[in-house]
């Protein structure tokens, strides 16, 4: 990952740049040392959720560039979930970088064999954990999820779609996606609204959309999670 | 000048296939696009994510974000003071010269609105 960075370095205009997992922080830096881990980390999140997001409308993004006043940054998701974050002052040549940046995730890609249905071994039809953990997309869970979005969209408005879909991939990760396991959900939503007064809004505007049993399996955490 | 005067001058803009121009909440003023809401969502949570980001990287204005796409229709977010517009670029264009056009109008715009 390190290499990566050396490799960039050179491009005219190239500040430096850090590589950013949203499960496991910042794996690499070749920024100057002002720029701390728990920094690096703020902005590794803001332009995950950004790609992320940009990608349910534009399915084929390739980069992303924020342009401020002195500075740019520019970003590309090199593997599933691995992002290469760069900082640029503004006379970098973004036709160069973008050059650069292909030419290296080819080696990248041809280096790990990521991404090509061609390195899957034969035959190996085993799913992995995360396929098992697929969310319904009908069912009485999924119309408790819509209901559960659509209660958060109107104490937060347009962003409630970014919180919730993170929300519910932590959730994922974490435990099998059920009925059953709805409390753990609403103890990430919880810590993600971090504002008691809203989600006790939040909570309220769930009552009112679901029924006596849906509203058993939600609550049953409110006791450990601290919830009325 | 009034929404439709500023769409409309928004769309004689070479390469500018599609615009959607929202309040700061995401709140949906003017649009030419299919699916808006999801895209209202995109911008309004882009927007204030450049905000955040520009003091943790120490420095100031924020200009426009750019999401490039491999099909070439690009996708341009542009603060307009409290609102964001954002805007899909034909095919066809050349990056920069879509940029140049809509800030051009946009400072255009706000300068008559300080002036």
């Amino acid at each position: 990952m390190k290499q990566i960075l050396e490799e960039i370095r050179p491009v005219p205009g190239v500040i430096g740049g850090f590589i950013y997992t949203p499960r496991e922080g910042i794996r690499a830096s070749s920024l100057p040392t002002v720029f701390k881990t728990p920094k690096l980390e703020n902005i590794g999140k803001f332009v995950a959720r950004m790609f992320s997001l940009g990608r349910t409308s534009f399915p084929d993004i390739l980069d992303l560039s924020l342009y401020y006043e002195e500075s740019l940054l520019m970003i590309r998701e090199l593997d599933h979930g691995i992002f290469l974050i760069l900082l640029g002052d503004p006379s970098l040549n973004m036709n160069l970088l973008t050059m650069t940046l292909n030419l290296i995730t080819d080696d990248l890609s041809q280096f790990t064999g990521t991404e090509t249905p061609e390195s899957a071994p034969e035959g190996d039809t085993t799913p992995s954990p995360e396929a098992d953990r697929a969310l319904p997309a009908e069912g009485p869970l999924a119309d408790l999820l819509r209901k559960m979005e659509k209660a958060l969209t109107g104490v937060i408005g347009p962003m409630a779609r970014i919180l919730f879909q993170d929300a519910q991939n932590d959730w994922v990760r974490q435990e099998p996606p059920a009925m059953e396991t709805l409390p753990r959900l609403m103890e990430i939503l919880q810590k993600e609204i971090d504002d008691p007064e809203k989600f006790r809004d939040y909570r309220k505007r769930i009552d009112s959309l679901t029924g006596t049993e849906e509203r058993q399996y939600l609550w049953r955490g409110a006791a450990r999670t601290g919830g009325s | 000048m009034s929404l439709q005067a500023f769409t409309d001058r928004l769309l004689r803009i070479d390469g500018v296939q599609h615009y959607i121009f929202v309040r700061g909440d995401g709140h949906i003023l003017a649009h030419n696009v299919r699916e808006p809401s999801a895209l209202s969502s995109l911008i309004a949570f882009s927007g204030h994510s450049c905000d955040a980001i520009r003091p943790l990287i120490g420095t100031t204005g924020f200009h426009y974000i750019t999401f490039s796409c491999t099909g070439r229709n690009h996708f341009y977010i542009f603060p307009v003071r409290r609102h964001f517009l954002g805007i899909i670029q034909h095919p066809d264009a050349y990056p920069p010269d879509v940029i140049e056009g809509v800030s051009r109008l946009l400072q255009n715009i706000l300068s008559r609105k300080q002036g």
